[in-house]
């Protein structure tokens, strides 16, 4: 994944996080991944398209996707109801929307497609053509992995 | 009826040359007093009956218990514990083939001959110990090369004694000939000196980070000899963390830090720029993989750029911060040789430092990505530049990646590994250059 690309998503995350969720988001070291990536419970999936193809992956446990969405409400949700899921697409759609605007700024053109999200206990996510970028992040409300895979389409 | 009678024939021969030779040593006993000036000790294995020069047998006993090691030749029995010396015991038959099943022990165990060669104790199993003649050395017969079982270069001869042939064991060039003592019967001085070597190579995995295997093994070979000759190091060499960098820094290829000179940049132009031109003429598509901080990768981008002005290079490495700091490099104007044009690639961002213009900067893609996961990418290319990579991974996650690469190239495309590493692959034709080892796909 080009290095250009890292960042905004970071850092959207980050900052989307910082200002719905909890002031407090501390970021793990990135790693790369292929293939099969257990799911922890509940996965919200924005799709990218234009001159890439690719997605964009939070995965969260049931728990901590429950917490996240109780403080963005700012009101304790105990089931994930249509609100929580709600709630949590549109997290998704924030940060992803917020990195594609950043990566607009910097010329690269992007679009997404509606998120999506699932809910199931042993998950798992299977796409052995494409290397992603997983970050962990280390909020209050628990813990969250975003999962970025991105493949130029240009460039054949 | 034939068969008996065959035998008897044979029985008589036998008896009749038994007979001729016997009264050939009475003869010549009435000539002379004879002077002996040798012993052996003779044993029997099988119905076969050997002998060994007394002067290199330490002494003789039985013995029933030897301590097996595991993984030992077949022919090593074990070691056993002769007051305080470990010694390794040898059965002989199973040395030299020999057709002889002991499924009875002795009792009070087996034979054991002692014996001393180069200061060396080795222990023989042999199936009985017979009894210690006096020989005349003159009367050794040569060996004949139809004696079979037992090579011709392990026998000094063939003795008639009392009737009986004893086949003459020379033990020297049997357990003298450190070749074969090396390899196969004990750990000496050179198993020695690879274990040192595999002790050497762990420290400075283990310090470095880094894999050493069969695709970077030889150069490591060299740089430990002359670690060993520097420091003047005898025994187990213990390494600091400095030394471990400093052997790893004497590994990687030349300029692995910094731009490539004039000569690498004319060597490579000159190598690739025909193999190129066969494939694509008007298009370069290009990957180096492990650009670290962006010196490999500009340098490659500038030569490319000169053979062909349509370049499409991408460049990856598993390192976050590196790959960050590669895309939109600083550098000093005393890092850039002439043949990068400062003026015309460069800008000034002050003082004495210089950037890559941002347009050729652009060019390139530099992508966080790890090597072991190539087999993802569905990009294919004409040139593959992956120097060093050996070190950073498993020997099977390296055979793999080498694989991936294949997989990658276009017909004929180009592999350029580090300068110390060895593609072990099928795929690949190295093609001769001194400054790069350029492989070329089948």
């Amino acid at each position: 994944m080009r290095v250009e690309y890292i960042n905004p998503f970071v850092e959207s995350a980050m900052s989307v996080l910082k200002s719905t969720v909890s002031e407090n988001v501390k970021r793990g070291t990135p790693k790369l991944s292929t293939s099969i990536n257990n799911i922890q419970g509940v996965a919200i999936i924005v799709g990218l398209a234009g001159q890439v193809s690719g997605r964009v992956v939070l995965d969260m446990s049931e728990e901590t996707a429950l917490n996240v969405a109780s403080s963005m409400n700012g009101e304790r949700l105990d089931s994930l109801d249509e609100l929580v899921s709600a709630t949590l697409t549109e997290l998704g759609n924030m940060i992803t929307g917020n990195a594609i605007t950043k990566l607009h700024e910097l010329g690269f053109k992007f679009d997404l497609t509606p998120p999506a999200l699932f809910v199931g206990d042993n998950l798992r996510l299977t796409d052995n053509k494409i290397e992603a970028l997983v970050v962990p992040l280390e909020l209050e409300e628990g813990n969250l992995c975003i999962n970025v895979a991105i493949k130029e389409n240009i460039y054949k | 009826m034939s068969e008996i009678k065959n035998m008897d024939f044979k029985y008589l021969m036998q008896n009749q040359q038994n007979i001729n030779s016997s009264l050939s040593i009475q003869e010549q006993e009435k000539k002379q007093v004879i002077e002996y000036d040798s012993k052996i000790v003779s044993f029997r294995i099988g119905n076969q009956y050997y002998g060994i020069d007394i002067m290199m047998v330490k002494e003789i006993l039985c013995e029933k218990r030897f301590t097996p090691i595991p993984n030992a030749l077949e022919f090593v029995r074990g070691v056993f514990n002769l007051r305080g010396e470990i010694i390794p015991i040898i059965d002989l038959a199973k040395l030299f083939h020999l057709n002889v099943n002991y499924d009875t022990i002795p009792e009070e165990g087996e034979s054991v001959i002692i014996l001393k060669v180069e200061n060396l104790l080795i222990g023989v199993i042999v199936e009985e110990i017979m009894q210690v003649f006096p020989i005349q050395k003159e009367k050794i017969q040569p060996p004949s090369s139809l004696l079979g079982s037992i090579n011709e270069e392990y026998i000094s001869g063939i003795i008639d004694i009392e009737k009986r042939l004893y086949v003459i064991l020379d033990t020297e060039a049997i357990f003298g000939d450190k070749e074969k003592a090396k390899k196969e019967i004990l750990p000496q001085e050179s198993d020695l000196a690879e274990e040192f070597f595999t002790y050497f190579t762990n420290q400075v995995e283990e310090f470095a980070g880094i894999h050493i295997h069969n695709a970077n093994k030889g150069k490591f070979r060299e740089l430990y000899s002359s670690y060993v000759r520097e420091n003047n190091i005898k025994d187990m060499p213990k390494l600091t963390k400095d030394d471990a960098g400093q052997i790893l820094k004497n590994f990687y290829s030349v300029n692995t830090d910094s731009f490539w000179n004039q000569k690498q940049a004319d060597s490579f132009t000159n190598v690739v720029t025909p193999l190129l031109n066969k494939i694509d003429n008007k298009k370069i598509k290009g990957m180096n993989v492990g650009c670290g901080n962006g010196y490999e990768t500009f340098s490659l981008y500038f030569i490319l750029r000169n053979i062909c002005p349509d370049v499409q290079l991408i460049a990856t490495d598993n390192n976050l911060g590196a790959i960050s700091n590669a895309s939109g490099i600083e550098v000093i104007d005393k890092e850039i040789p002439a043949w990068l044009e400062i003026n015309k690639n460069f800008i000034k961002t002050g003082g004495n430092q210089y950037k890559i213009k941002k347009d050729i900067n652009d060019q390139i893609y530099f992508e966080f990505h790890d090597a072991k996961n190539l087999s993802t990418d569905e990009r294919k290319f004409h040139i593959i530049v992956a120097r060093d990579l050996s070190l950073f991974m498993k020997e099977s996650e390296y055979n793999q990646f080498l694989k991936d690469v294949a997989e990658h190239l276009v017909p004929n495309g180009i592999l350029i590994v580090g300068d110390s590493e060895v593609v072990s692959s099928e795929s690949f034709i190295r093609i001769d250059e001194q400054d790069f080892s350029v492989f070329i796909k089948k």
